[in-house]
């Protein structure tokens, strides 16, 4: 509307006006100019009418077909996931993820391949510089790869420098090794990213990753011990976002796909 | 349990409980179905999008955090589900009707004319109600949460997850948006 185009600073004013909340001052400052301007009068008024209809609108509760309810609990899963969670759906799924883990074995350690791990689908570019360093591979996954679709996540790990810590036991000191995994994940849309997983109990909130420096990447570090890790990413603060493409996923048992994540203990690298 | 407040029943879903979440399901399964039927207007797909954003809920009921509203996480996970729907439904169109200018969905009407009759729009509720179905989302969103549904900015702003300011914002902007495409439509009758 044109109303407003010599008047913008009274928009916000006018917002707050409309809902009765407003400083003294501010408020007879806007009263002032709706007296002078019959553009951003009449815009007030037409909102506050519009306000009003849909107040007073009659059909704001829609009532559900009755079949909906017992629909939807007959398309229910027989049970919720145990208080043991996802650890009982490994029990179950423990065949398929061995031959899963042992493929995933073979894929990284063909050709006695350096310490990268491709976490996704997409081809390691030919360009990229394959090194131990979780710096240096960190650079390797970026936008402009031509390989890469333009809207597939992707993710790729690295274990970086690891970390060692000692707990001293009365006995003997047992060592715990924590293993730093830089995590990416390509995908333009996204204006905010969070990775989720078993490593945090799937906290809705995840761990947040930040721009990669170049468009569309994003990263994070785990710092987590070796293990294998089931992930998903939050998108925009919405619901959880697996890889489509990525070939190493299993079911979550409940209709949906974790992506998974392999962080190798000492030795193995 | 039925007597149970939200976030006991949510507890009682996330530790198995099946009957909590059914119970879950009764409270909510109207305002949700509510909330798609104004965002789509079209029956058959509300039913099918409450099926989902309940089949969801129980999936990922253990991310929910207690301490937060129920209604709040369910709205939200219908809001997606409608957002992820339209954006179906507009896949191999490139406009996003979001960047567009809200200035471009008002009416560049006669300035002298009359401001809107409320009379008139009280009998002419349905044309807004029609409105609010073309909103960009973000805006029919918002409308639908607050006037609809009736929540209050503080948990639409959860539900959306924006600030408070800007659901406020949003309201403004959404209702005068529907007071153009009202006069439009007004002027089309006319």
């Amino acid at each position: 509307m044109r109303v407003l185009n010599g008047c913008r600073k009274y928009e916000g004013l006018l917002a707050r006006y409309l809902h009765g909340e407003m400083l003294l001052q501010d408020r007879e400052a806007l009263e002032k100019h709706l007296a002078v301007c019959p553009d951003c009068e009449r815009l007030y008024r037409d909102v506050a009418d519009i306000d009003q209809a849909l107040r007073e609108y009659p059909g704001k509760v829609v009532e559900p077909p009755p079949h909906l309810h017992s629909r939807i609990v007959a398309n229910l899963p027989e049970e919720l996931p145990p208080l043991w969670g996802r650890w009982g759906r490994w029990a179950f799924g423990l065949g398929s993820l061995t031959v899963g883990l042992v493929a995933l074995f073979l894929v990284l350690h063909r050709g006695g391949g350096p310490p990268v791990e491709r976490l996704a689908s997409a081809p390691v570019p030919s360009a990229a510089p394959r090194s131990s360093s979780a710096k240096d591979s960190a650079a390797a996954p970026g936008p402009a790869e031509p390989a890469r679709p333009a809207r597939s996540p992707v993710l790729s790990a690295a274990p970086g420098g690891e970390r060692k810590r000692e707990t001293v036991v009365a006995a003997a000191p047992q060592v715990r090794v924590i293993k730093e995994v830089k995590i990416f994940f390509y995908y333009p849309p996204a204006r905010k990213v969070a990775v989720t997983g078993d490593f945090n109990d799937w906290n809705a909130d995840g761990v947040p990753l930040k721009a990669a420096g170049k468009p569309g990447l994003w990263e994070t570090e785990l710092r987590l011990p070796p293990g294998v890790y089931s992930y998903n990413f939050i998108v925009d603060g919405e619901l959880l976002v697996p890889d489509p493409n990525s070939p190493n996923q299993m079911p979550d048992g409940y209709g949906g796909t974790n992506s998974l994540l392999l962080v190798k203990g000492e030795g193995s690298i | 349990m039925a007597f149970d407040d939200d976030s006991r029943l949510a507890r009682k879903a996330q530790r198995g409980d099946r009957q909590a979440f059914e119970v879950i399901l009764s409270r909510y399964e109207r305002p949700i179905f509510s909330f798609i039927y104004h965002f789509f207007q079209n029956p058959a797909l509300c039913e099918d999008l409450t099926q989902e954003t309940f089949l969801r809920a129980f999936r990922f009921i253990k991310s929910f955090r207690t301490d937060e509203k129920l209604s709040t996480w369910l709205f939200s996970i219908a809001k997606n589900l409608c957002i992820d729907e339209l954006r179906r439904m507009r896949k191999g169109t490139t406009v996003d009707i979001d960047a567009v200018d809200p200035e471009d969905l008002v009416a560049h009407s006669d300035p002298t004319s009359d401001p809107l009759d409320a009379s008139i729009l009280l009998q002419e509720g349905d044309i807004v109600h029609r409105a609010v179905a073309r909103l960009p989302e973000k805006y029919r969103t918002c409308i639908i949460l607050f006037y609809f549904n009736e929540l209050t900015y503080e948990e639409i702003s959860r539900a959306m997850k924006i600030s408070l300011s800007n659901t406020k914002i949003l309201l403004f902007r959404g209702k005068r948006m529907l007071a153009g495409m009202y006069r439009e439509e007004i002027r089309k009758k006319m």
